[in-house]
């Protein structure tokens, strides 16, 4: 998907009444477009739903869909996706001295220590989450 | 200064994309009704099996090695090509997309075309995971035998140049695998002791002229640095568009074929309508199997249109009548082809003044069109192309379409 693929731009769809141009013509804006908020790097935006409930306490709940971009670099308390030892897994990348810790944000998950010989990889950073409040099963 | 910019496994680098189990093990992508091995990753190449290998004759060694095997999942793999376009077309002076994984970029402006293009490597691979390699040179000839050791020599980082007088390098390499040296040319010069792509160089261009035509001379200047083969920055015109599929199972029944035909008729029409175009010759082509079918009959047919047309009813009861010409029974056919030919760009003209009702029939295309962009593709179609499709292609272990279908992104704890 590029941006270009959902953007609106105004144009003038009915005839100009001769003789009386409406005042607000000078002021007429694009309607808001949420891919261009939501999605800054098209080429390197990946959506991913999430099924667990390792990171609630951020609200990332079990069935959002997250928006993840791989160009991004990351940086101390991101929330990635990232794989680990061949899992996918989103969690919050926290370096603590020259430690690499990934965190949940739920007490009922451990946070992993990255060791030398941990399979670790960084898939993307996460940039959205998404929630369909019309199929809301969080409460 | 050209870059040649070439995805490594392409297929394969896609499908480990979403699977990060498979760092590092080996992957095959099976092509068509899942016959035969189109691509591989470097771990499958070294365990032996080559391109084009029948899937059945391989069973051992992806049994004995856990080898991964994928159908071709096409929609994904356009999908990330289009997202490696879109980053080249950010960070260059002009792209030219040659195929789905690979494409040429002119790095004019660029004062250290080697940095630019490590940067250009390292930005690819993090933005979208899939591992390249880039050859440079003054043209494009050159831009490809300096991938060509970009991908096979490890030192060089995957990026690589080289210049037309750099004689011990053009000097090992074969040309067999010279860009648009042919099979029957690379005969023909081994047997005039041309071997190398240096001895083509420096070979007596009248003399190349004159056996090789004004292409292979071009191929020659390239090879001298002198451009000469053009940066086409726009899609050519196709001047025939096929769609061929092979059978999952033989087919034997007319009304079968009648339907493969209708449904291949209608994605070649689909083509054809979204370059703007029209043709006038509809060629149908049935084979068998050359090494299973008892009774090998191969035929083929081309009915002319009365006019250019892009009118897909038209199209397809055109196909089927050459299909009904040429069809035999108690034959097990194993491809159909459908190819669309003499096409001409589609202006206003070609409505005739004699056709009034071509209007409406052009109208109920472009509604049709419409739909079909917006909902998805062959949304509405033609009722004669059939419902069971028996003969579909065999995809049996197709990866989701992670980036192209809601239902099957990934999902992940």
């Amino acid at each position: 998907m590029t941006r270009t693929d959902s953007q609106s731009i105004p144009f003038f769809s009915e005839l100009v009444h001769a003789g009386f141009p409406s005042p607000a013509d000078d002021y007429i804006e694009s309607r808001l477009d949420i891919s261009k908020l939501l999605i800054k790097n098209p080429a390197s935006t990946y959506y991913i739903k999430v099924t667990g409930n390792s990171m609630i306490g951020s609200g990332i709940f079990s069935g959002d869909i997250i928006i993840v971009d791989k160009s991004l670099t990351i940086k101390n308390n991101d929330i990635i996706v990232a794989s680990i030892n061949g899992d996918f897994t989103v969690k919050r990348f926290v370096k603590e001295n020259d430690k690499i810790f990934l965190v949940p944000a739920n007490p009922d998950y451990e946070k992993i220590k990255i060791k030398n010989n941990t399979d670790f990889q960084v898939w993307g950073v996460v940039t959205y989450c998404i929630r369909d409040f019309q199929n809301d099963c969080s409460y | 200064m050209i870059a040649l910019i070439d995805c490594n496994g392409f297929y394969a680098s896609c499908e480990k994309l979403f699977r990060p189990d498979l760092k590092n093990k080996p992957v095959i992508v099976l092509s068509n009704n899942d016959s035969c091995i189109v691509a591989m990753s470097e771990e499958a190449k070294n365990l032996g099996i080559t391109r084009a290998t029948p899937l059945f004759k391989i069973k051992n060694i992806i049994n004995k090695n856990n080898v991964t095997v994928f159908s071709s999942n096409y929609t994904l793999y356009a999908d990330i090509s289009n997202r490696i376009m879109e980053i080249l077309k950010n960070n260059s002076f002009k792209i030219e997309i040659y195929s789905i994984d690979e494409a040429f970029i002119n790095l004019k402006g660029f004062s250290d075309p080697i940095k630019h293009s490590k940067k250009l490597k390292a930005l690819i691979e993090k933005a979208t995971g899939i591992p390249v390699s880039i050859g440079i040179g003054k043209t494009k000839t050159l831009a490809k035998i300096a991938n060509q050791l970009a991908k096979k020599n490890l030192w060089t980082k995957g990026v690589f140049q080289i210049k037309h007088d750099d004689d011990s390098v053009l000097d090992k390499i074969n040309v067999t695998s010279i860009w648009n040296i042919g099979w029957s040319y690379s005969e023909f010069l081994l047997s005039h002791n041309i071997r190398t792509a240096k001895d083509l160089r420096d070979s007596d261009t009248y003399w190349i002229k004159k056996n090789l035509t004004i292409n292979g001379l071009r191929t020659v200047w390239e090879l001298n640095g002198i451009e000469s083969i053009n940066f086409e920055t726009t899609i050519k015109q196709k001047r025939g568009i096929m769609t061929s599929r092979q059978f999952g199972k033989p087919v034997t029944e007319f009304q079968e074929l009648k339907e493969a035909v209708a449904e291949y008729a209608s994605l070649a029409t689909e083509k054809l309508r979204n370059q703007n175009s029209l043709c006038s010759f509809v060629t149908v082509t049935v084979e068998t199997d050359p090494y299973k079918s008892k009774i090998q009959y191969n035929n083929s047919i081309s009915i002319g249109l009365p006019q250019a047309s892009s009118y897909l009813p038209e199209i397809i009861k055109s196909a089927q009548k050459g299909l009904l010409e040429i069809f035999k029974p108690n034959i097990a056919y194993k491809r159909v082809r459908v190819y669309l030919s003499e096409i001409k760009p589609n202006t206003k003209k070609q409505l005739s003044l004699f056709n009034p009702v071509k209007e409406k029939e052009y109208a109920v295309m472009n509604a049709v069109d419409k739909i079909n962009k917006k909902h998805h593709r062959q949304a509405v179609t033609i009722l004669g192309r059939g419902f069971k499709k028996e003969w579909h292609m065999k995809r049996e272990k197709l990866s989701p379409r992670y980036t192209t279908n809601w239902n099957e992104i990934l999902q992940i704890k």
